[in-house]
């Protein structure tokens, strides 16, 4: 009937068009938004024909119509499409809306797009235009606060840092928790967003509910995030550029003590019989004394280490198009200098896609490139302790030159600590991953509503990480063994993918609406890794740097291939009846080479219902209040595969630690050990998932709110599962165990105030997450983890993952505690007081800490829980202004109820006998006599009691103390925050001044990120940190990176 | 592989009707295509070793025994935390006043970590004899070089064994697995009795001891003849001890009586074997076997004392770890010259020392032992007669000579070095003497292993090429002396013979007309001179009884002279003295209890 149709009127117009030519008309016309602003590119079709037009850069056209009867249509991305009856007249002007309406906003979900007002599942759309405005290289960066239900955090400030991403609690225990990425349909198992210009991206979704991850699979129970480019949009070729520049700053300092504090430290704990150096005596015959220091200047390796840093961000991207053919090609680089020196990151990208429509055929093709480069030291665990501890001044006989310019404190060379300055400045370590992925489709439409896509992809990625530690850093001075050393590590992974599908679209009486998807998918990843390091380089050169790997001695080789393959097959159903009820039920068969036999093959169902309760009639009256409403349900089962390729197996490593035994002192015999006991009966771990939830729009859609509830538990954990040393293996894969999560999440968007010219909106979302573990490894109960030299992180039964573990720290001991005998001036710890295991000869000021158990010892039996590494809530806010062309936004992200175990105060807040070592200003205030209530443990030195004549110092301690550097609460704040992530300032330049330009359009801002932090937290800099991040391991702060404030500029042009 | 086929297909410009079909048959053929070769596509090889794609031939086997024997080094096992954490006995004590937790300071405890990985360094060896004896047969067929396959099983069986004799030696009753586990979900084992596993060392031992190599076939680092039938002597000794630490503990007591006989019979006769082959000698003097061991030479004078060797070599300044920490953490040297710009940091000799952190000094028991035997040849040599002298500081520091404790002179020097007074040498080294009062003499490093003597340079700070003695011929002749006095009324001819021979190598009288509880003392003492500071004491102690009262008794002596005889800084040494009964018995890891809910209890104490 159609195509009868189509026929006909292809018939006539071919007929009119030649007999009646002079029936034409000519119409010119101007086509504009609601605020006047000429659209440019809009089509313009005359209706039933092929026939049509473009408008110009002032939004003008001019078209030659068959007659009056004939019907103009006009479409418009992001605008709503018109049409328009041509008429008599011979000018029309045409105002288009644009159709910002929330609820016909398209949300990409697996395999297809679909409109919100449809969705029966919980995906999230991020706000992408406000997340822009934070100028950030990677749009994860950007991600935090925004999204209920995604925690997005980084483990610290460093340029490039990759974010982690929880999608509603984490399920696996030992295994990775980062969502699925899919990048234009490819799905990325280690993905990040970081191979994508953020400019680039047209769309992000983060899909929640099993009725939304389901149709992923097993690789959906972390949540999945969907990003989709640009495509190029049809019309004249826009070009537009972006640039921004700005400046970076370290927002804190920790100070440590100054020159007569830190010599007075010395005295205090140093014996008259061995004085420290710095009472020595200098060229001049001169004894120095603490008095000669009261005006030294300090040297402040911390300020040598910042320094202000650039920031540069450019963008320039083509897009343009037919109908028949359009297309978009981009590029793009970043640049980052660290505030820390001799750090950066950069990174260039290039994309370029086209999409060809023939009749009912379209083909997509794409490619997308991009090489990023991590430069210098991620500072973690190391930097900042050689910072805040090296010496701030010189013996009294000591050059100020030779100490800044020495790589080692000479007197000091025993225990390792370099100069914090030189050996950043001279460490090399790079860190390049580059990427290439291509991909394309076609898609055909059979009949209508019948659609086949197919499309295939591939994927290359290369890292390559370069490391070279010359004579004056850390890993390669005369001291180490290794001396100048270089290590090359080099991995290189291949991904194809070939995914078909059939859609079936059909609308009964506009009464039975059905969906229907199937499709089936194969993808195979190959990887190789390399990794060589050469010691004893001879000659290091400045020039050569990794060049002169190759004259080293050769050291470590190793390598390794892996390989795994999946195949899948998938079917969804999406039915509603009216818009009004409606069912979705989704099924994914998947297929994987990690497992055996029948454990290869998973089956992850979903079901959801929906009901639109305004659509129902009883609601019309009230629909002034409720502008739409809808209640959501849903269940699902997805999985998670993320074990080794080859875990099933019994595996055999060739080691040249543990495997070697040097039979007639020969180097050669090195031997093979069984590394891994194998478990073919591994299978995939699987969270089912409850969530309700409901969408609803208040006061003619001033309001809107969104709220879930949901529950998941993960059955058949693939843990890392602990065995019986007497097995003869330390771990293996196992599925074993179960956690659950359950939470809710919020997010509300008013519109407070919206005139012609103003307009203001808040957005506000909160999330709440409830963590616990089910069960272990069979029969366990706990297990313990560290990031310290003892345990301090646990995971119990019945509790939420990664608790902080230790002791409970009630203060220093105080005189009251102790018995004094007047005639050998010692103190004696009363029998009644708890004292530490094997310190009974405790003194005042020494750490005190709570005996639980009361057998008046404080030994591991007296650990306990005593924080909590994962937030109770977090969030964001923005408000977002708009006046005429200005805007303004603010944006704040909080996270409530987490602690953060700092290994900082338990290393500079504590003297813990090391000796010639700064420490934060904060320990001026440890227990002393004169100070005989501060709780922070007293200054002495471990060998103190070597000392001849004890009696004549006070106080009098013999044993160095183990308690000092236990893990408890003492180093345990609150790591809650509210912080002022970014505040943008933009103009549009007015259309008049734009066209005086011959410009389209052109946006001017400033913006700066990171600006205000309300913490209580002071253990470090920052309290969004994660050295040795892990699900067991959260919330641990050990020299960390600081964040950056960071002021930009910049303009965003497109003509 | 159609899916490819399909994307390229799609470029060839058909239309209309042809397009559709052929796009239907695609379609359907792919469908289709996939569905028959799934299994195929899921299927991958591994490209990675597994126990399936290995043991092939008989290259492979003797790869993978190395890995049997590797253990043995490893720095939780005789590398070096074996013997600066567990095996402390009452000759020497830990030289550090902050207590590291460890036996040695009588602060272990259920998470001790050195247990734990002593723990699963054992049941690694254990777990790897296991493979390599389920799959020797396969790799080398019954038809081919059967005398090697022979061998290779039986060093695999003689290692498992000596792993499991350690585990009992410390913890008592372990679990006794002699399979590979095969399933991940069936773990769990429980505690076997010990004397269970006794008879199944034993057998094995005496099962594997024909195939083995004459000791002056190999070097002593590999399994000989000669080494198994004294590590037979050696368990029947402890095993016959049992008696003393159950019943100290309060377990039921295992060993009946007769038993007891046996076991001292089996060990004289297994030693005796050693003795009768006349393989094996005494070298002059003592000290030749300790720098052998530390110059990477086996048994350089032809005498073949040395009869099993822990083999470690190299200074990690290659990828393969094998060198280890004695002489280092267990040992003497001096100060750490690798930093030092000087030429003398890659030297040999008393150019460059070694580093040594000398966390082992020697007690007042085993300096009036040596004192009262008058024993200098032993004495000097175990415990360190001299300091090293330097100038400089940090990049500049040299070695300048000796300065040697006062009295501590020795021979050669007697006549050039007089108190008071210096004597430089051809190469300029200076050596001088101290006097009484500099300090006590008694605070002094442990010095059998010496850094001095090391071949390999750069000398590393922190690794050393040092073999550790697992088992010499001296300690085989005190075996057979100390067996044969507790089979008979009194000691023999046989006993007389042998603790005089070693007697007579250290220069000292030779014993005579002792009761036999004169002669177990005086065996005991002897064992202190000859064997201290080789991992062996802290269980002859056990075996003898009294280990805790014995250990009291030197901190106390310790606490009495402080000041006088004992310096006073040394005073917290008397702390890890304190032995409680429990730690006859070692605890089962916490780790493994937590994981093995098979065992459901430790060891009384624990």
């Amino acid at each position: 009937m159609m195509k009868l149709n189509k026929l006909l009127n292809v018939v006539a117009l071919l007929f009119l068009g030649i007999v009646f030519a002079n029936a034409e008309k000519a119409v010119l016309g101007t086509v504009t938004d609601a605020g006047g602003e000429a659209l440019i590119g809009v089509s313009v079709k005359i209706k039933g024909t092929a026939k049509g037009t473009i408008t110009d850069i002032n939004g003008k056209f001019g078209l030659s119509v068959p007659g009056t009867y004939s019907v103009l249509a006009f479409s418009y991305i992001g605008y709503e499409s018109q049409e328009v009856k041509v008429g008599v007249q011979n000018k029309l002007t045409v105002i288009m809306n644009s159709n910002s309406k929330d609820l016909d906003e398209v949300v990409v979900v697996g395999y297809q797009e679909i409109k919100k007002r449809d969705l029966t599942g919980s995906v999230g759309k991020a706000d992408l235009d406000n997340m822009l405005k934070m100028n950030v290289s990677n749009v994860d960066q950007a991600l935090a606060g925004r999204v209920a239900g995604v925690l997005a955090s980084s483990n610290q400030g460093t340029p490039g840092e990759e974010m982690n991403i929880v999608i509603r609690g984490t399920n696996s225990i030992t295994g990775s928790n980062a969502p699925l990425y899919v990048i234009d349909g490819f799905p990325m198992e280690d993905g990040t967003a970081s191979t994508v210009n953020p400019r680039d991206i047209e769309s992000m979704e983060v899909l929640k509910d099993a009725s939304a991850t389901a149709i992923y699979g097993a690789r959906g129970s972390n949540g999945v995030i969907i990003i989709t480019t640009k495509k190029g949009q049809v019309g004249a070729p826009v070009i537009t550029y972006d640039g921004s520049f700005g400046i970076q700053r370290t927002p804190k300092q920790m100070p440590v003590l100054s020159t007569y504090e830190f010599v007075k430290l010395q005295q205090d704990v140093y014996y008259a019989s061995a004085p420290s150096p710095y009472f020595s005596t200098d060229a001049n015959g001169k004894k120095w004394t603490l008095a000669d220091y009261e005006n030294m200047p300090s040297i402040n390796w911390e300020k040598m280490v910042f320094r202000d840093a650039p920031i540069q961000n450019h963008s320039l991207m083509i897009s343009g198009g037919k109908e028949d053919s359009r297309y978009t090609a981009s590029l793009s680089y970043f640049n980052q200098d660290g505030i820390i020196k001799n750090t950066n990151y950069n990174r260039m990208q290039g994309k370029i896609s086209n999409t060809i429509k023939k009749k009912d055929l379209t083909i997509y093709l794409g490619a997308n490139y991009s090489r990023g480069i991590q430069f210098g030291s991620t500072a973690a665990g190391t930097l900042f302790s050689n910072v805040w501890g090296y010496r701030p001044a010189v013996y009294p006989n000591q050059s100020n030159d030779a100490f800044l310019n020495d790589i080692f404190d000479e007197s000091m060379i025993s225990d390792y600590r370099v100069n914090p300055l030189l050996s950043l400045q001279n460490e090399f370590k790079k860190t390049s991953r580059s990427e290439l992925q291509t991909n394309g489709y076609l898609q055909y439409e059979f009949t209508k509503g019948l659609l086949l896509k197919a499309s295939v992809g591939f994927t290359n990625q290369d890292l390559l990480d370069e490391t070279y530690n010359n004579s004056n850093t850390r890993a390669g001075n005369k001291t180490t063994a290794n001396r100048v050393n270089a290590t090359e590590n080099t991995s290189s992974r291949q991904t194809w993918l070939n995914e078909n599908t059939l859609t079936y679209t059909k609308s009964f009486d506009k009464t039975h609406n059905i969906n229907a998807l199937v499709g089936y998918t194969m993808q195979a990843s190959d990887n190789v890794a390399y990794l060589s390091q050469t010691i004893q380089i001879p000659s290091e050169s400045e020039t050569l740097v990794m060049a002169g790997m190759g004259t080293g001695t050769p050291f470590t080789m190793t390598s390794s291939a892996s390989r795994w393959t999946m195949m899948s097959y998938l079917g969804r159903v999406n039915y509603n009846y009216k818009n009004r009820y409606y069912a979705t039920a989704s099924f994914r068969a998947d297929g994987s080479s990690r497992f055996k036999g029948d454990n290869q093959f998973g089956y992850f169902p979903s079901g959801s219902l929906a009901w639109n309760f305004t659509e129902e009639h009883f609601m019309k009256p009230i629909s002034n209040i409720f502008s739409s409403g809808k209640f959501r349900l849903s269940w699902g089962v997805t999985g998670n595969n993320r074990v080794g390729d080859f875990d099933t197996y019994a595996k055999l490593t060739k080691l040249n630690s543990s495997g070697v035994y040097p039979f007639d002192n020969s180097l050669t015999s090195v031997g093979f050990i069984p590394s891994t006991l194998g478990n073919p009966n591994l299978r995939w771990e699987s969270t089912s998932q409850w969530n309700a939830g409901t969408d609803i729009s208040f006061l003619n859609q001033r309001l809107f709110l969104t709220l879930d509830v949901y529950k998941k538990s993960t059955d058949d954990l693939l843990l890392n599962a602990n065995l019986p040393y007497s097995s003869g293996y330390t771990s293996g894969y196992k599925n074993i165990g179960k956690t659950e999560n359950r939470g809710i999440e919020i997010t509300l968007k008013t519109i407070n105030i919206k005139t012609k010219d103003f307009t203001w909106f808040t957005s506000f979302n909160i999330s709440f997450n409830q963590n616990k573990v089910v069960s272990l490894t069979e029969n366990q109960i706990s297990l313990l983890s560290s990031t310290m030299t003892l345990p301090n992180y646990y995971t119990q039964i019945g509790y939420p993952l990664g608790l902080m573990y230790g002791y409970v720290y009630e203060g220093t001991y105080k005189y009251k505690d102790f018995n004094y005998d007047e005639l050998n001036r010692t103190y004696t710890i009363k029998p009644d007081v708890p004292t530490f295991t094997g310190e009974t000869t405790a003194q005042p000021g020494f750490p005190k800490y709570r005996d639980l158990n009361g057998d008046g010892q404080i030994d591991s039996n007296d650990q306990t829980v005593i924080g909590r590494g994962t937030p109770i809530h977090f969030g964001g806010f923005i408000n977002d202004f708009t006046y005429k062309g200005f805007n303004l936004s603010i944006f704040f992200q909080w996270s409530y109820g987490n602690d953060i175990m700092s290994g900082n105060l338990s290393n500079y807040q504590t003297f813990n006998g090391r000796t010639l070592t700064n420490l934060f200003t904060t320990f001026q205030d440890h227990w002393s006599p004169e100070n005989p209530d501060s709780d922070i443990p007293v200054a002495y030195r471990p060998d103190f009691f070597q000392s001849v004549n004890q009696k004549d110092f006070f106080p009098k301690f013999t044993y160095f103390k183990a308690s000092l550097n236990v893990p408890s609460n003492r180093i345990i704040q609150d790591g809650s925050f509210l912080r002022l992530k970014n505040i943008t300032l933009s103009y549009n330049l007015s259309s008049k001044i734009v066209k005086i330009l011959k410009l389209s359009k052109v946006r001017l801002f400033v913006n700066a990120n990171d600006i205000w932090l309300l913490t209580g937290y002071k253990g470090g800099y920052d309290p969004e940190v994660s050295i040795q991040n892990s699900a067991l391991t959260p919330g641990y702060d050990s020299s960390s990176y600081p964040r950056a404030l960071s002021m930009n500029g910049g303009v965003s042009v497109s003509f | 592989m159609t899916h490819i086929i399909n994307s390229r297909s799609i470029q060839s410009p058909l239309s209309g009707k042809w397009q559709l079909n052929f796009i239907k048959i695609l379609l359907s053929l792919q469908l289709v295509l996939c569905l028959s070769s799934c299994s195929d596509f899921l299927n991958t090889t591994p490209t990675t070793i597994t126990k399936d794609n290995y043991f092939h031939d008989k290259s492979q086997v003797q790869s993978f025994l190395i890995s049997v024997y590797s253990p043995l080094m490893t720095e939780s096992f005789y590398g070096d935390a074996y013997l600066t954490k567990i095996t402390a006995d009452d000759l020497g004590y830990y030289n550090r006043a902050a207590p590291a937790m460890s036996v040695a300071c009588v602060s272990t405890s259920i998470s001790d970590p050195s247990l734990k990985s002593l723990w699963r360094t054992l049941y690694d060896g254990i777990n790897r004899a296991n493979m390599l004896l389920e799959n020797i047969d396969r790799a080398i067929p019954a038809s081919t070089d059967s005398a090697a396959r022979e061998q290779y099983r039986s060093e695999a069986r003689i290692l498992r064994a000596f792993y499991y004799f350690t585990l009992i030696q410390n913890f008592g009753d372990v679990p006794l697995r002699t399979q590979t586990p095969t399933d991940i979900n069936n773990l769990l084992l429980a505690r076997t009795p010990k004397q269970q596993i006794y008879d199944f060392i034993t057998s094995e031992m005496i099962a594997a001891e024909p195939y083995l190599p004459s000791a002056v076939t190999v070097n002593p680092g590999h399994l000989n003849q000669s080494a198994v039938r004294g590590l037979l002597a050696r368990v029947y000794l402890f095993r016959a001890g049992e008696n003393y630490r159950d019943a100290a503990v309060g377990n039921p007591i295992t060993n009946s009586v007769d038993s007891i006989t046996a076991y001292f019979t089996h060990a004289r006769d297994w030693a005796l074997k050693v003795k009768t082959s006349n393989l094996h000698d005494l070298v002059t003097p003592y000290s030749q076997v300790f720098i052998d061991l530390s110059s990477d030479k086996y048994n350089s004078t032809g005498v073949k004392e040395s009869i099993w060797e822990v083999e470690i070599a190299g200074n990690r300044t290659t990828s393969i770890l094998a060198a280890g920490r004695i002489g280092n953490t267990y040992g003497y040297g001096g100060a750490d010259l690798k930093s030092s710009a000087a030429p003398d940091a890659d030297k040999t000799g008393l150019a460059n020392p070694g580093y040594s952190y000398g966390y082992y000094y020697c007690t007042l028991k085993l300096f009036d032992i040596y004192k009262s035997e008058a024993d200098s040849a032993r004495g000097n040599w175990n415990i360190t007669p001299f300091t090293y002298t330097y100038t400089g500081s940090a990049a500049t520091t040299k070695v300048t000579g000796r300065k040697y404790f006062y009295g501590k002179i020795p021979a050669s020097l007697s006549t050039l070095l007089l108190p008071g007074k210096t004597y430089t040498d051809a190469n300029g080294y200076i050596y001088s003497v101290g006097t009484v009062t500099d300090t006590l003499n008694t605070a002094r490093c442990m010095a059998k292993y010496r850094r001095e003597y090391e071949q390999v340079l750069p000398k590393d700070k922190n690794y050393t090429p040092i073999n550790f003695p697992l088992l010499r011929y001296s300690d085989v002749l005190l075996m057979i002396s100390e067996a044969e006095n507790e089979i008979n009324a009194a000691p023999t001819t046989l006993a007389y013979e042998c603790v005089n021979k070693v007697r007579s190598r250290a220069k000292i009288n030779t014993l005579s007309g002792l009761t036999k509880d004169q002669f177990r003392d005086a065996i005991k003492k002897e064992r202190a001179m000859e064997l201290c500071f080789e991992a062996t004491r802290r269980f002859d102690l056990i075996r003898w009884g009294g280990y805790p009262e014995t250990m009291k008794a030197v901190g106390t002596e310790m606490t009495n002279n402080l000041g006088t005889r004992w310096p006073s800084t040394m005073g917290f040494a008397s702390d890890y003295f304190k032995v409680p009964v429990s730690y006859y018995y070692l605890p089962i890891p916490s780790y493994e209890m937590s994981v093995n809910k098979l065992i459901y209890y430790n060891n009384p104490g624990w």
